[in-house]
């Protein structure tokens, strides 16, 4: 029921038209990126466009393209985990340990997921009753989640029992003999949280606390939550590409993962998501994953020192850094512009 | 005489040994835009922050129509239709105008569980809530916020409060920053929601906007409430001044009570 009328129009008012312009979506520009990167591997070396090399670096992408889709969320709502790839070595020796202890491959897989959104609601409940970003927190808790498994796996790789059942047989399967079945995961799991990010009260709520979180507080949204459930999505993405390795790779060795919460966030950022909060994609960050996972392959592939991967994946996170700024500069120039010299 | 519709008893409010509020007392009537005026740390600010439930009073009393209510959240504020409009925190500048007239309050499609916003509900109240406020015949309401003139921002926001219904509007300094043209927009704008029944409290430091558009004037200074009955039509901006910049209490109520300067 509304009590309002119609009013004059607004002296001062900017006369706006519609502009007669086709908006392309926000992640064009890393498909773009995507496509050439491609193209220019396959020119140079044929081999690279098979099928099957193309599926191989999906499924190389799907579990830490995982760990990028929480990461949206968390730099979406202003935040930034820095324990993530910890808190998915963690959940990985958690699942081997609880198989190796008797459970059940599916309900320990189960278990560790939800460990890993413990971790991530650590993370928040630290974050907040501390009155500190996540960055901080999360600085500490990923030695302290690094040093724990460290701890349980005694400094080695953890093997759990019974390989060959159904848990790993699946894990490690491929639909149509060629398509990952973690790819298939990655892939459906992007588009359901994309859509959970644009089209939910919970995803626009991340986005609104990230652009402005003094405006969404003041609207009376509980802004200490959001910020919470967007860490304990992030464990429990974590989590879950923890407990995929297990079923894919049929163990956990130590180090693994280690990089993972960089390439997640260079990944975001790749694809479109602000490091300063208020805007994220997550197709587009599934996009700066595989990105990544070309170069990285493409390094392999063009016989350049594996030594020197750690040093390109950092490029990159240099490189998306530069891009945010600048996109970000190029933003508010445009918004001013149109401010001063309304079209029409 | 009729209960208020906000009526503030002895609010006191201390941060560790610092009072901001002094036994504070302040009231809002029916249909009516009071104008909040104070000096840099007068305690206008704080005195507006317990009343939109963003900081808890120390002690204290607030009714709404004579009943006594608790606020302890922006949310209580909000559900008892208290809404407050911040200069540069009302809305969200990277999301759309649709969005950011339904902040904290999103429609949900069925089925509920899924978490859906009615984006559709939203774009169409959107659109007649611009062409209400005179912003423009062909902006779409999926247009960023941050793409709208400071006025219009104001005006969505002050919409935003109507529509949903809000018994009392707060206005955080409306007119800051706003060209001659874009503050009369604003005014006037106010003066439309108190004429479509709203109370409106309206602060800012330039008192020609606050003679404008306000029916009564309260002065605080020092966390207390030093004048809390000023006809705008019975003073002047120069006595209004005086007030604010402190006079003794005798002269306050003999500059109030005379209607006109003291000398």
């Amino acid at each position: 029921m509304t009590r309002t009328e119609t009013a004059p129009p607004l002296a001062g008012s900017v006369n706006h038209q519609t502009r007669r312009s086709i908006r392309l979506p926000a992640e064009t520009g890393a498909a773009v990126a995507l496509a050439v990167l491609v193209a220019l591997l396959g020119w140079l070396n044929p081999s690279f466009l098979e099928p099957a090399n193309l599926l191989s670096v999906l499924g190389q992408a799907a579990l830490p393209g995982l760990l990028a889709i929480g990461m949206v969320f968390v730099l979406s709502a202003r935040e930034i985990d820095l324990s993530a790839g910890a808190v998915f070595h963690l959940s990985a020796a958690f699942a081997a340990l609880l198989m190796l202890a008797g459970m059940d491959p599916w309900l320990a897989g189960l278990a560790s997921v939800a460990a890993g959104a413990c971790l991530g609601l650590i993370n928040g409940l630290l974050a907040i009753a501390l009155r500190l970003p996540a960055l901080m927190v999360t600085l500490g808790t990923w030695w302290m989640i690094q040093g724990l498994s460290l701890v349980v796996g005694k400094g080695q790789a953890i093997v759990p029992p019974g390989l060959d059942s159904g848990f790993f047989t699946t894990l490690s399967g491929k639909a149509f003999l060629m398509v990952p079945a973690t790819a298939i995961v990655f892939v459906l799991l992007a588009l359901v949280m994309h859509a959970v990010l644009h089209r939910t009260r919970f995803g626009y709520r991340v986005q609104a606390v990230g652009s402005n979180p003094q405006a969404a507080a003041y609207a009376g949204i509980p802004t200490s939550k959001v910020r919470l459930l967007t860490l304990v999505l992030m464990g429990a993405m974590a989590g879950l590409a923890g407990v995929i390795h297990v079923g894919t790779h049929g163990a956990i060795a130590p180090g693994e993962g280690s990089n993972f919460a960089l390439q997640a966030i260079a990944a975001a950022i790749i694809g479109g998501t602000s490091l300063s909060g208020g805007h994220g994609s997550v197709i587009g960050a599934a996009i700066g994953m595989l990105i990544l996972q070309v170069i990285l392959s493409a390094m392999g592939m063009l016989g350049v020192d594996a030594a020197w991967s750690t040093f390109a994946a950092g490029a990159l996170v240099v490189l998306a850094l530069a891009i945010d700024r600048l996109v970000k500069l190029w933003r508010s120039r445009r918004v001013r512009h149109d401010q001063h010299n309304p079209p029409g | 005489m009729a209960e208020p519709l906000i009526r503030m008893q002895n609010i006191r409010k201390s941060y560790g040994r610092v009072q901001a509020l002094e036994d504070a007392n302040f009231h809002v009537n029916e249909r009516e835009i009071v104008g909040l005026l104070g000096d840099n740390g007068a305690g206008k600010s704080t005195l507006i922050k317990v009343l939109s439930g963003a900081v808890p009073l120390t002690s204290g009393d607030i009714f709404i129509r004579g009943k006594k209510v608790t606020l302890r959240s922006t949310s209580d504020a909000i559900a008892q239709g208290i809404e407050t409009i911040y200069q540069d925190s009302a809305l969200v500048t990277q999301l759309s105008i649709a969005r950011n007239l339904f902040l904290g309050r999103e429609p949900i499609k069925p089925p509920r569980f899924l978490n859906r916003m009615d984006q559709e509900a939203m774009n169409n109240v959107a659109r007649d809530l611009l062409k209400q406020v005179g912003i423009s015949k062909n902006i779409p309401p999926t247009t960023p916020i941050g793409s709208l003139s400071g006025g219009e921002r104001q005006a969505v926001a002050i919409a935003r409060a109507m529509h949903f219904d809000s018994d009392l509007i707060i206005l955080d300094e409306p007119t800051n920053n706003l060209g001659v043209a874009e503050t009369q927009g604003v005014l006037s704008f106010v003066r439309s929601a108190r004429d479509s029944g709203h109370s409106c409290i309206f602060i800012a430091h330039n008192i020609h906007h606050v003679f404008q558009v306000v029916d009564r004037i309260v002065v605080m200074r020092r966390g207390k409430v030093v004048a809390d009955d000023i006809d705008p039509k019975k003073t002047t901006v120069a006595e209004v001044e005086r007030i604010i910049t402190g006079m003794s209490d005798k002269e306050i109520r003999d500059a109030v009570a005379d209607g006109k300067p003291s000398h």
